[in-house]
């Protein structure tokens, strides 16, 4: 598992927080874990905790914890934002995404699909009403095979077609 | 056979919906997407063999295997649970727990593409099981850890070979170009590696809302793009001038090849670019399937089957490139 914070080290401590009815966990690599809890020690101090009640503390170096945008009511797995590097945990983390994740795809590829027009996602069926783009889709098959005796034969079927039609 | 183009692979990416995603989290889901998913794949695969990579790294992967994977798994260093299947021909494969809990490979010849991607849908239905269903959204479809990669989970993989194209850094604008146009082109080895084999891997990026033609359609049309330019280039760079750098660079590495007493995977893979470039253009004279049965030495893992001595590797990958080319 990589570090939540850095995104860089393996994580080696998954920290556990409560807030309200909210549960967040982070799975932090030593250093991010120890940059958290320097800024742990400085706000104890700044309650008022006098200062051989908690441990000396560090020079902070790197980026301090924040509460992420959502968490995962199903794996408890937290986001903040969503890219290419971001990793779902289970089904339930779409739905605490479902808003960043249609912004980010583009509307054309979400468009309502007409249940009596719509081919099943996985048809390899040839198209009957469209032999043209049938034929096209064969030589394109053929000259990427390299079987160029059969993409002339195509090329001729394409070009008669296409006069038909012309 | 295109001679560009290695191999073709149909994959299908699919999650069980009742188990958190992978890669390598909860191992007590791992274990059970290992469970169920094995046992469906005893039954559907003839000749079933099963290959755990426990305590393996990505790195000791055969090496086609290794180049197909995403490259994040090889910072997590040792694998658990996860396990390779195929079937006797190893023409049909599954990877389990490597990045999803489950991902049907087809893999063969370019223009058996069609035929490939129907053989790895008849293996979903054999492996598919009501008690057992795949994560699937009504909006996006099978769901993948990688949420952009939800949809269809069909995935097509060509493995290219563009020396040309490579040598003469003319890749990546053309990596630009197929990611506008839908697809993905990256190096095999990485994006910060040198890529010492010049091989590129080209898969549609998305799979959301795309029929399986649709997806066909959309690689091929990217492959086609690619090959035609590499061989323009090739035709240039190969029919000049007898003292061109580049033929010399294809009859040294054929030369390396067949002499040389060591051989690490780096140096290997360099001159096995030159030397495949060399038969696929008739220059040298081996065939263009001898120099690809090669790529199997592309890393050590073909040695640490047989020979437990690292520092061995490099004289047996020699030895064993010698005898195929039947070099001194």
């Amino acid at each position: 598992m990589i570090c939540e914070v850095c995104r860089r080290n393996n994580a080696e401590i998954i920290f556990k927080t409560v807030t309200g009815n909210q549960v967040a966990t982070k799975a932090m690599c030593m250093a991010c874990a120890n940059n958290m809890q320097q800024d742990m020690i400085k706000m104890f101090m700044a309650l008022g905790f006098k200062k051989e009640q908690v441990a000396e503390p560090r020079p902070a170096s790197g980026p301090g914890p924040s509460m992420p945008r959502y968490v995962c009511a199903g794996c408890g797995r937290p986001f903040d934002k969503l890219d290419e590097q971001t990793m779902a945990g289970c089904s339930a983390c779409y739905d605490m995404m479902r808003e960043d994740l249609s912004k980010q795809i583009t509307p054309h590829e979400l468009k309502d699909q007409d249940p009596d027009k719509s081919e099943p996602e996985n048809s390899l069926r040839p198209d009957p009403d469209n032999t043209l783009k049938e034929l096209r889709f064969h030589l394109m098959e053929a000259v990427i095979g390299e079987r160029y005796e059969e993409a002339a034969a195509l090329r001729d079927k394409i070009a008669g077609h296409e006069q038909d039609q012309a | 056979m295109n001679q560009s183009i290695l191999f073709a692979e149909s994959t299908l990416r699919r999650n069980y919906h009742n188990l958190q995603f992978c890669p390598q989290n909860n191992r007590e889901d791992l274990r059970k997407s290992a469970g169920q998913s094995i046992g469906r794949l005893k039954g559907a695969l003839p000749g079933f063999k099963l290959v755990p990579f426990r305590g393996l790294s990505v790195q000791n992967l055969p090496f086609t295997q290794q180049l197909l994977l995403p490259y994040e798994l090889a910072k997590l260093g040792k694998l658990e649970d996860a396990y390779l299947v195929l079937d006797a021909e190893k023409a049909l494969s599954a990877t389990i727990n490597l990045d999803e809990h489950l991902v049907l490979k087809s893999r063969g010849a370019v223009d058996e593409l069609t035929g490939l991607t129907g053989k790895v849908r008849e293996l979903e239905n054999s492996v598919s099981d009501p008690n057992f269903p795949f994560a699937k959204d009504e909006q996006y479809g099978y769901l993948s850890y990688r949420p952009l990669l939800a949809g269809s989970g069909l995935y097509i993989n060509l493995l290219l070979h563009l020396p040309i194209l490579h040598y003469l850094k003319q890749i990546y604008p053309l990596i630009q170009m197929m990611r506008e146009q839908g697809l993905l082109l990256r190096p095999a080895s990485g994006y910060n590696s040198k890529n010492p084999a010049r091989l590129f891997i080209l898969s549609n990026l998305s799979s959301l809302n795309m029929t399986d033609r649709q997806v066909l359609e959309l690689v091929q049309k990217g492959a086609l793009q690619l090959i035609q330019k590499e061989r323009a280039l090739q035709e240039k760079a190969l029919n000049g001038s007898a003292h061109s750098i580049i033929l010399d660079k294809l009859w040294r590495s054929y030369g390396i090849l067949q002499y040389a007493r060591r051989l690490d995977a780096n140096d290997f893979l360099v001159h096995w670019s030159g030397l495949r470039l060399g038969a696929s253009s008739g220059i040298l004279p081996v065939s263009l399937k001898t120099a690809d049965s090669l790529l199997v030495y592309g890393n050590d893992q073909v040695f640490r089957e047989k020979e437990d001595q690292p520092n061995t590797f490099i004289f047996q990958r020699a030895d064993a490139v010698r005898l195929m080319l039947s070099g001194g």
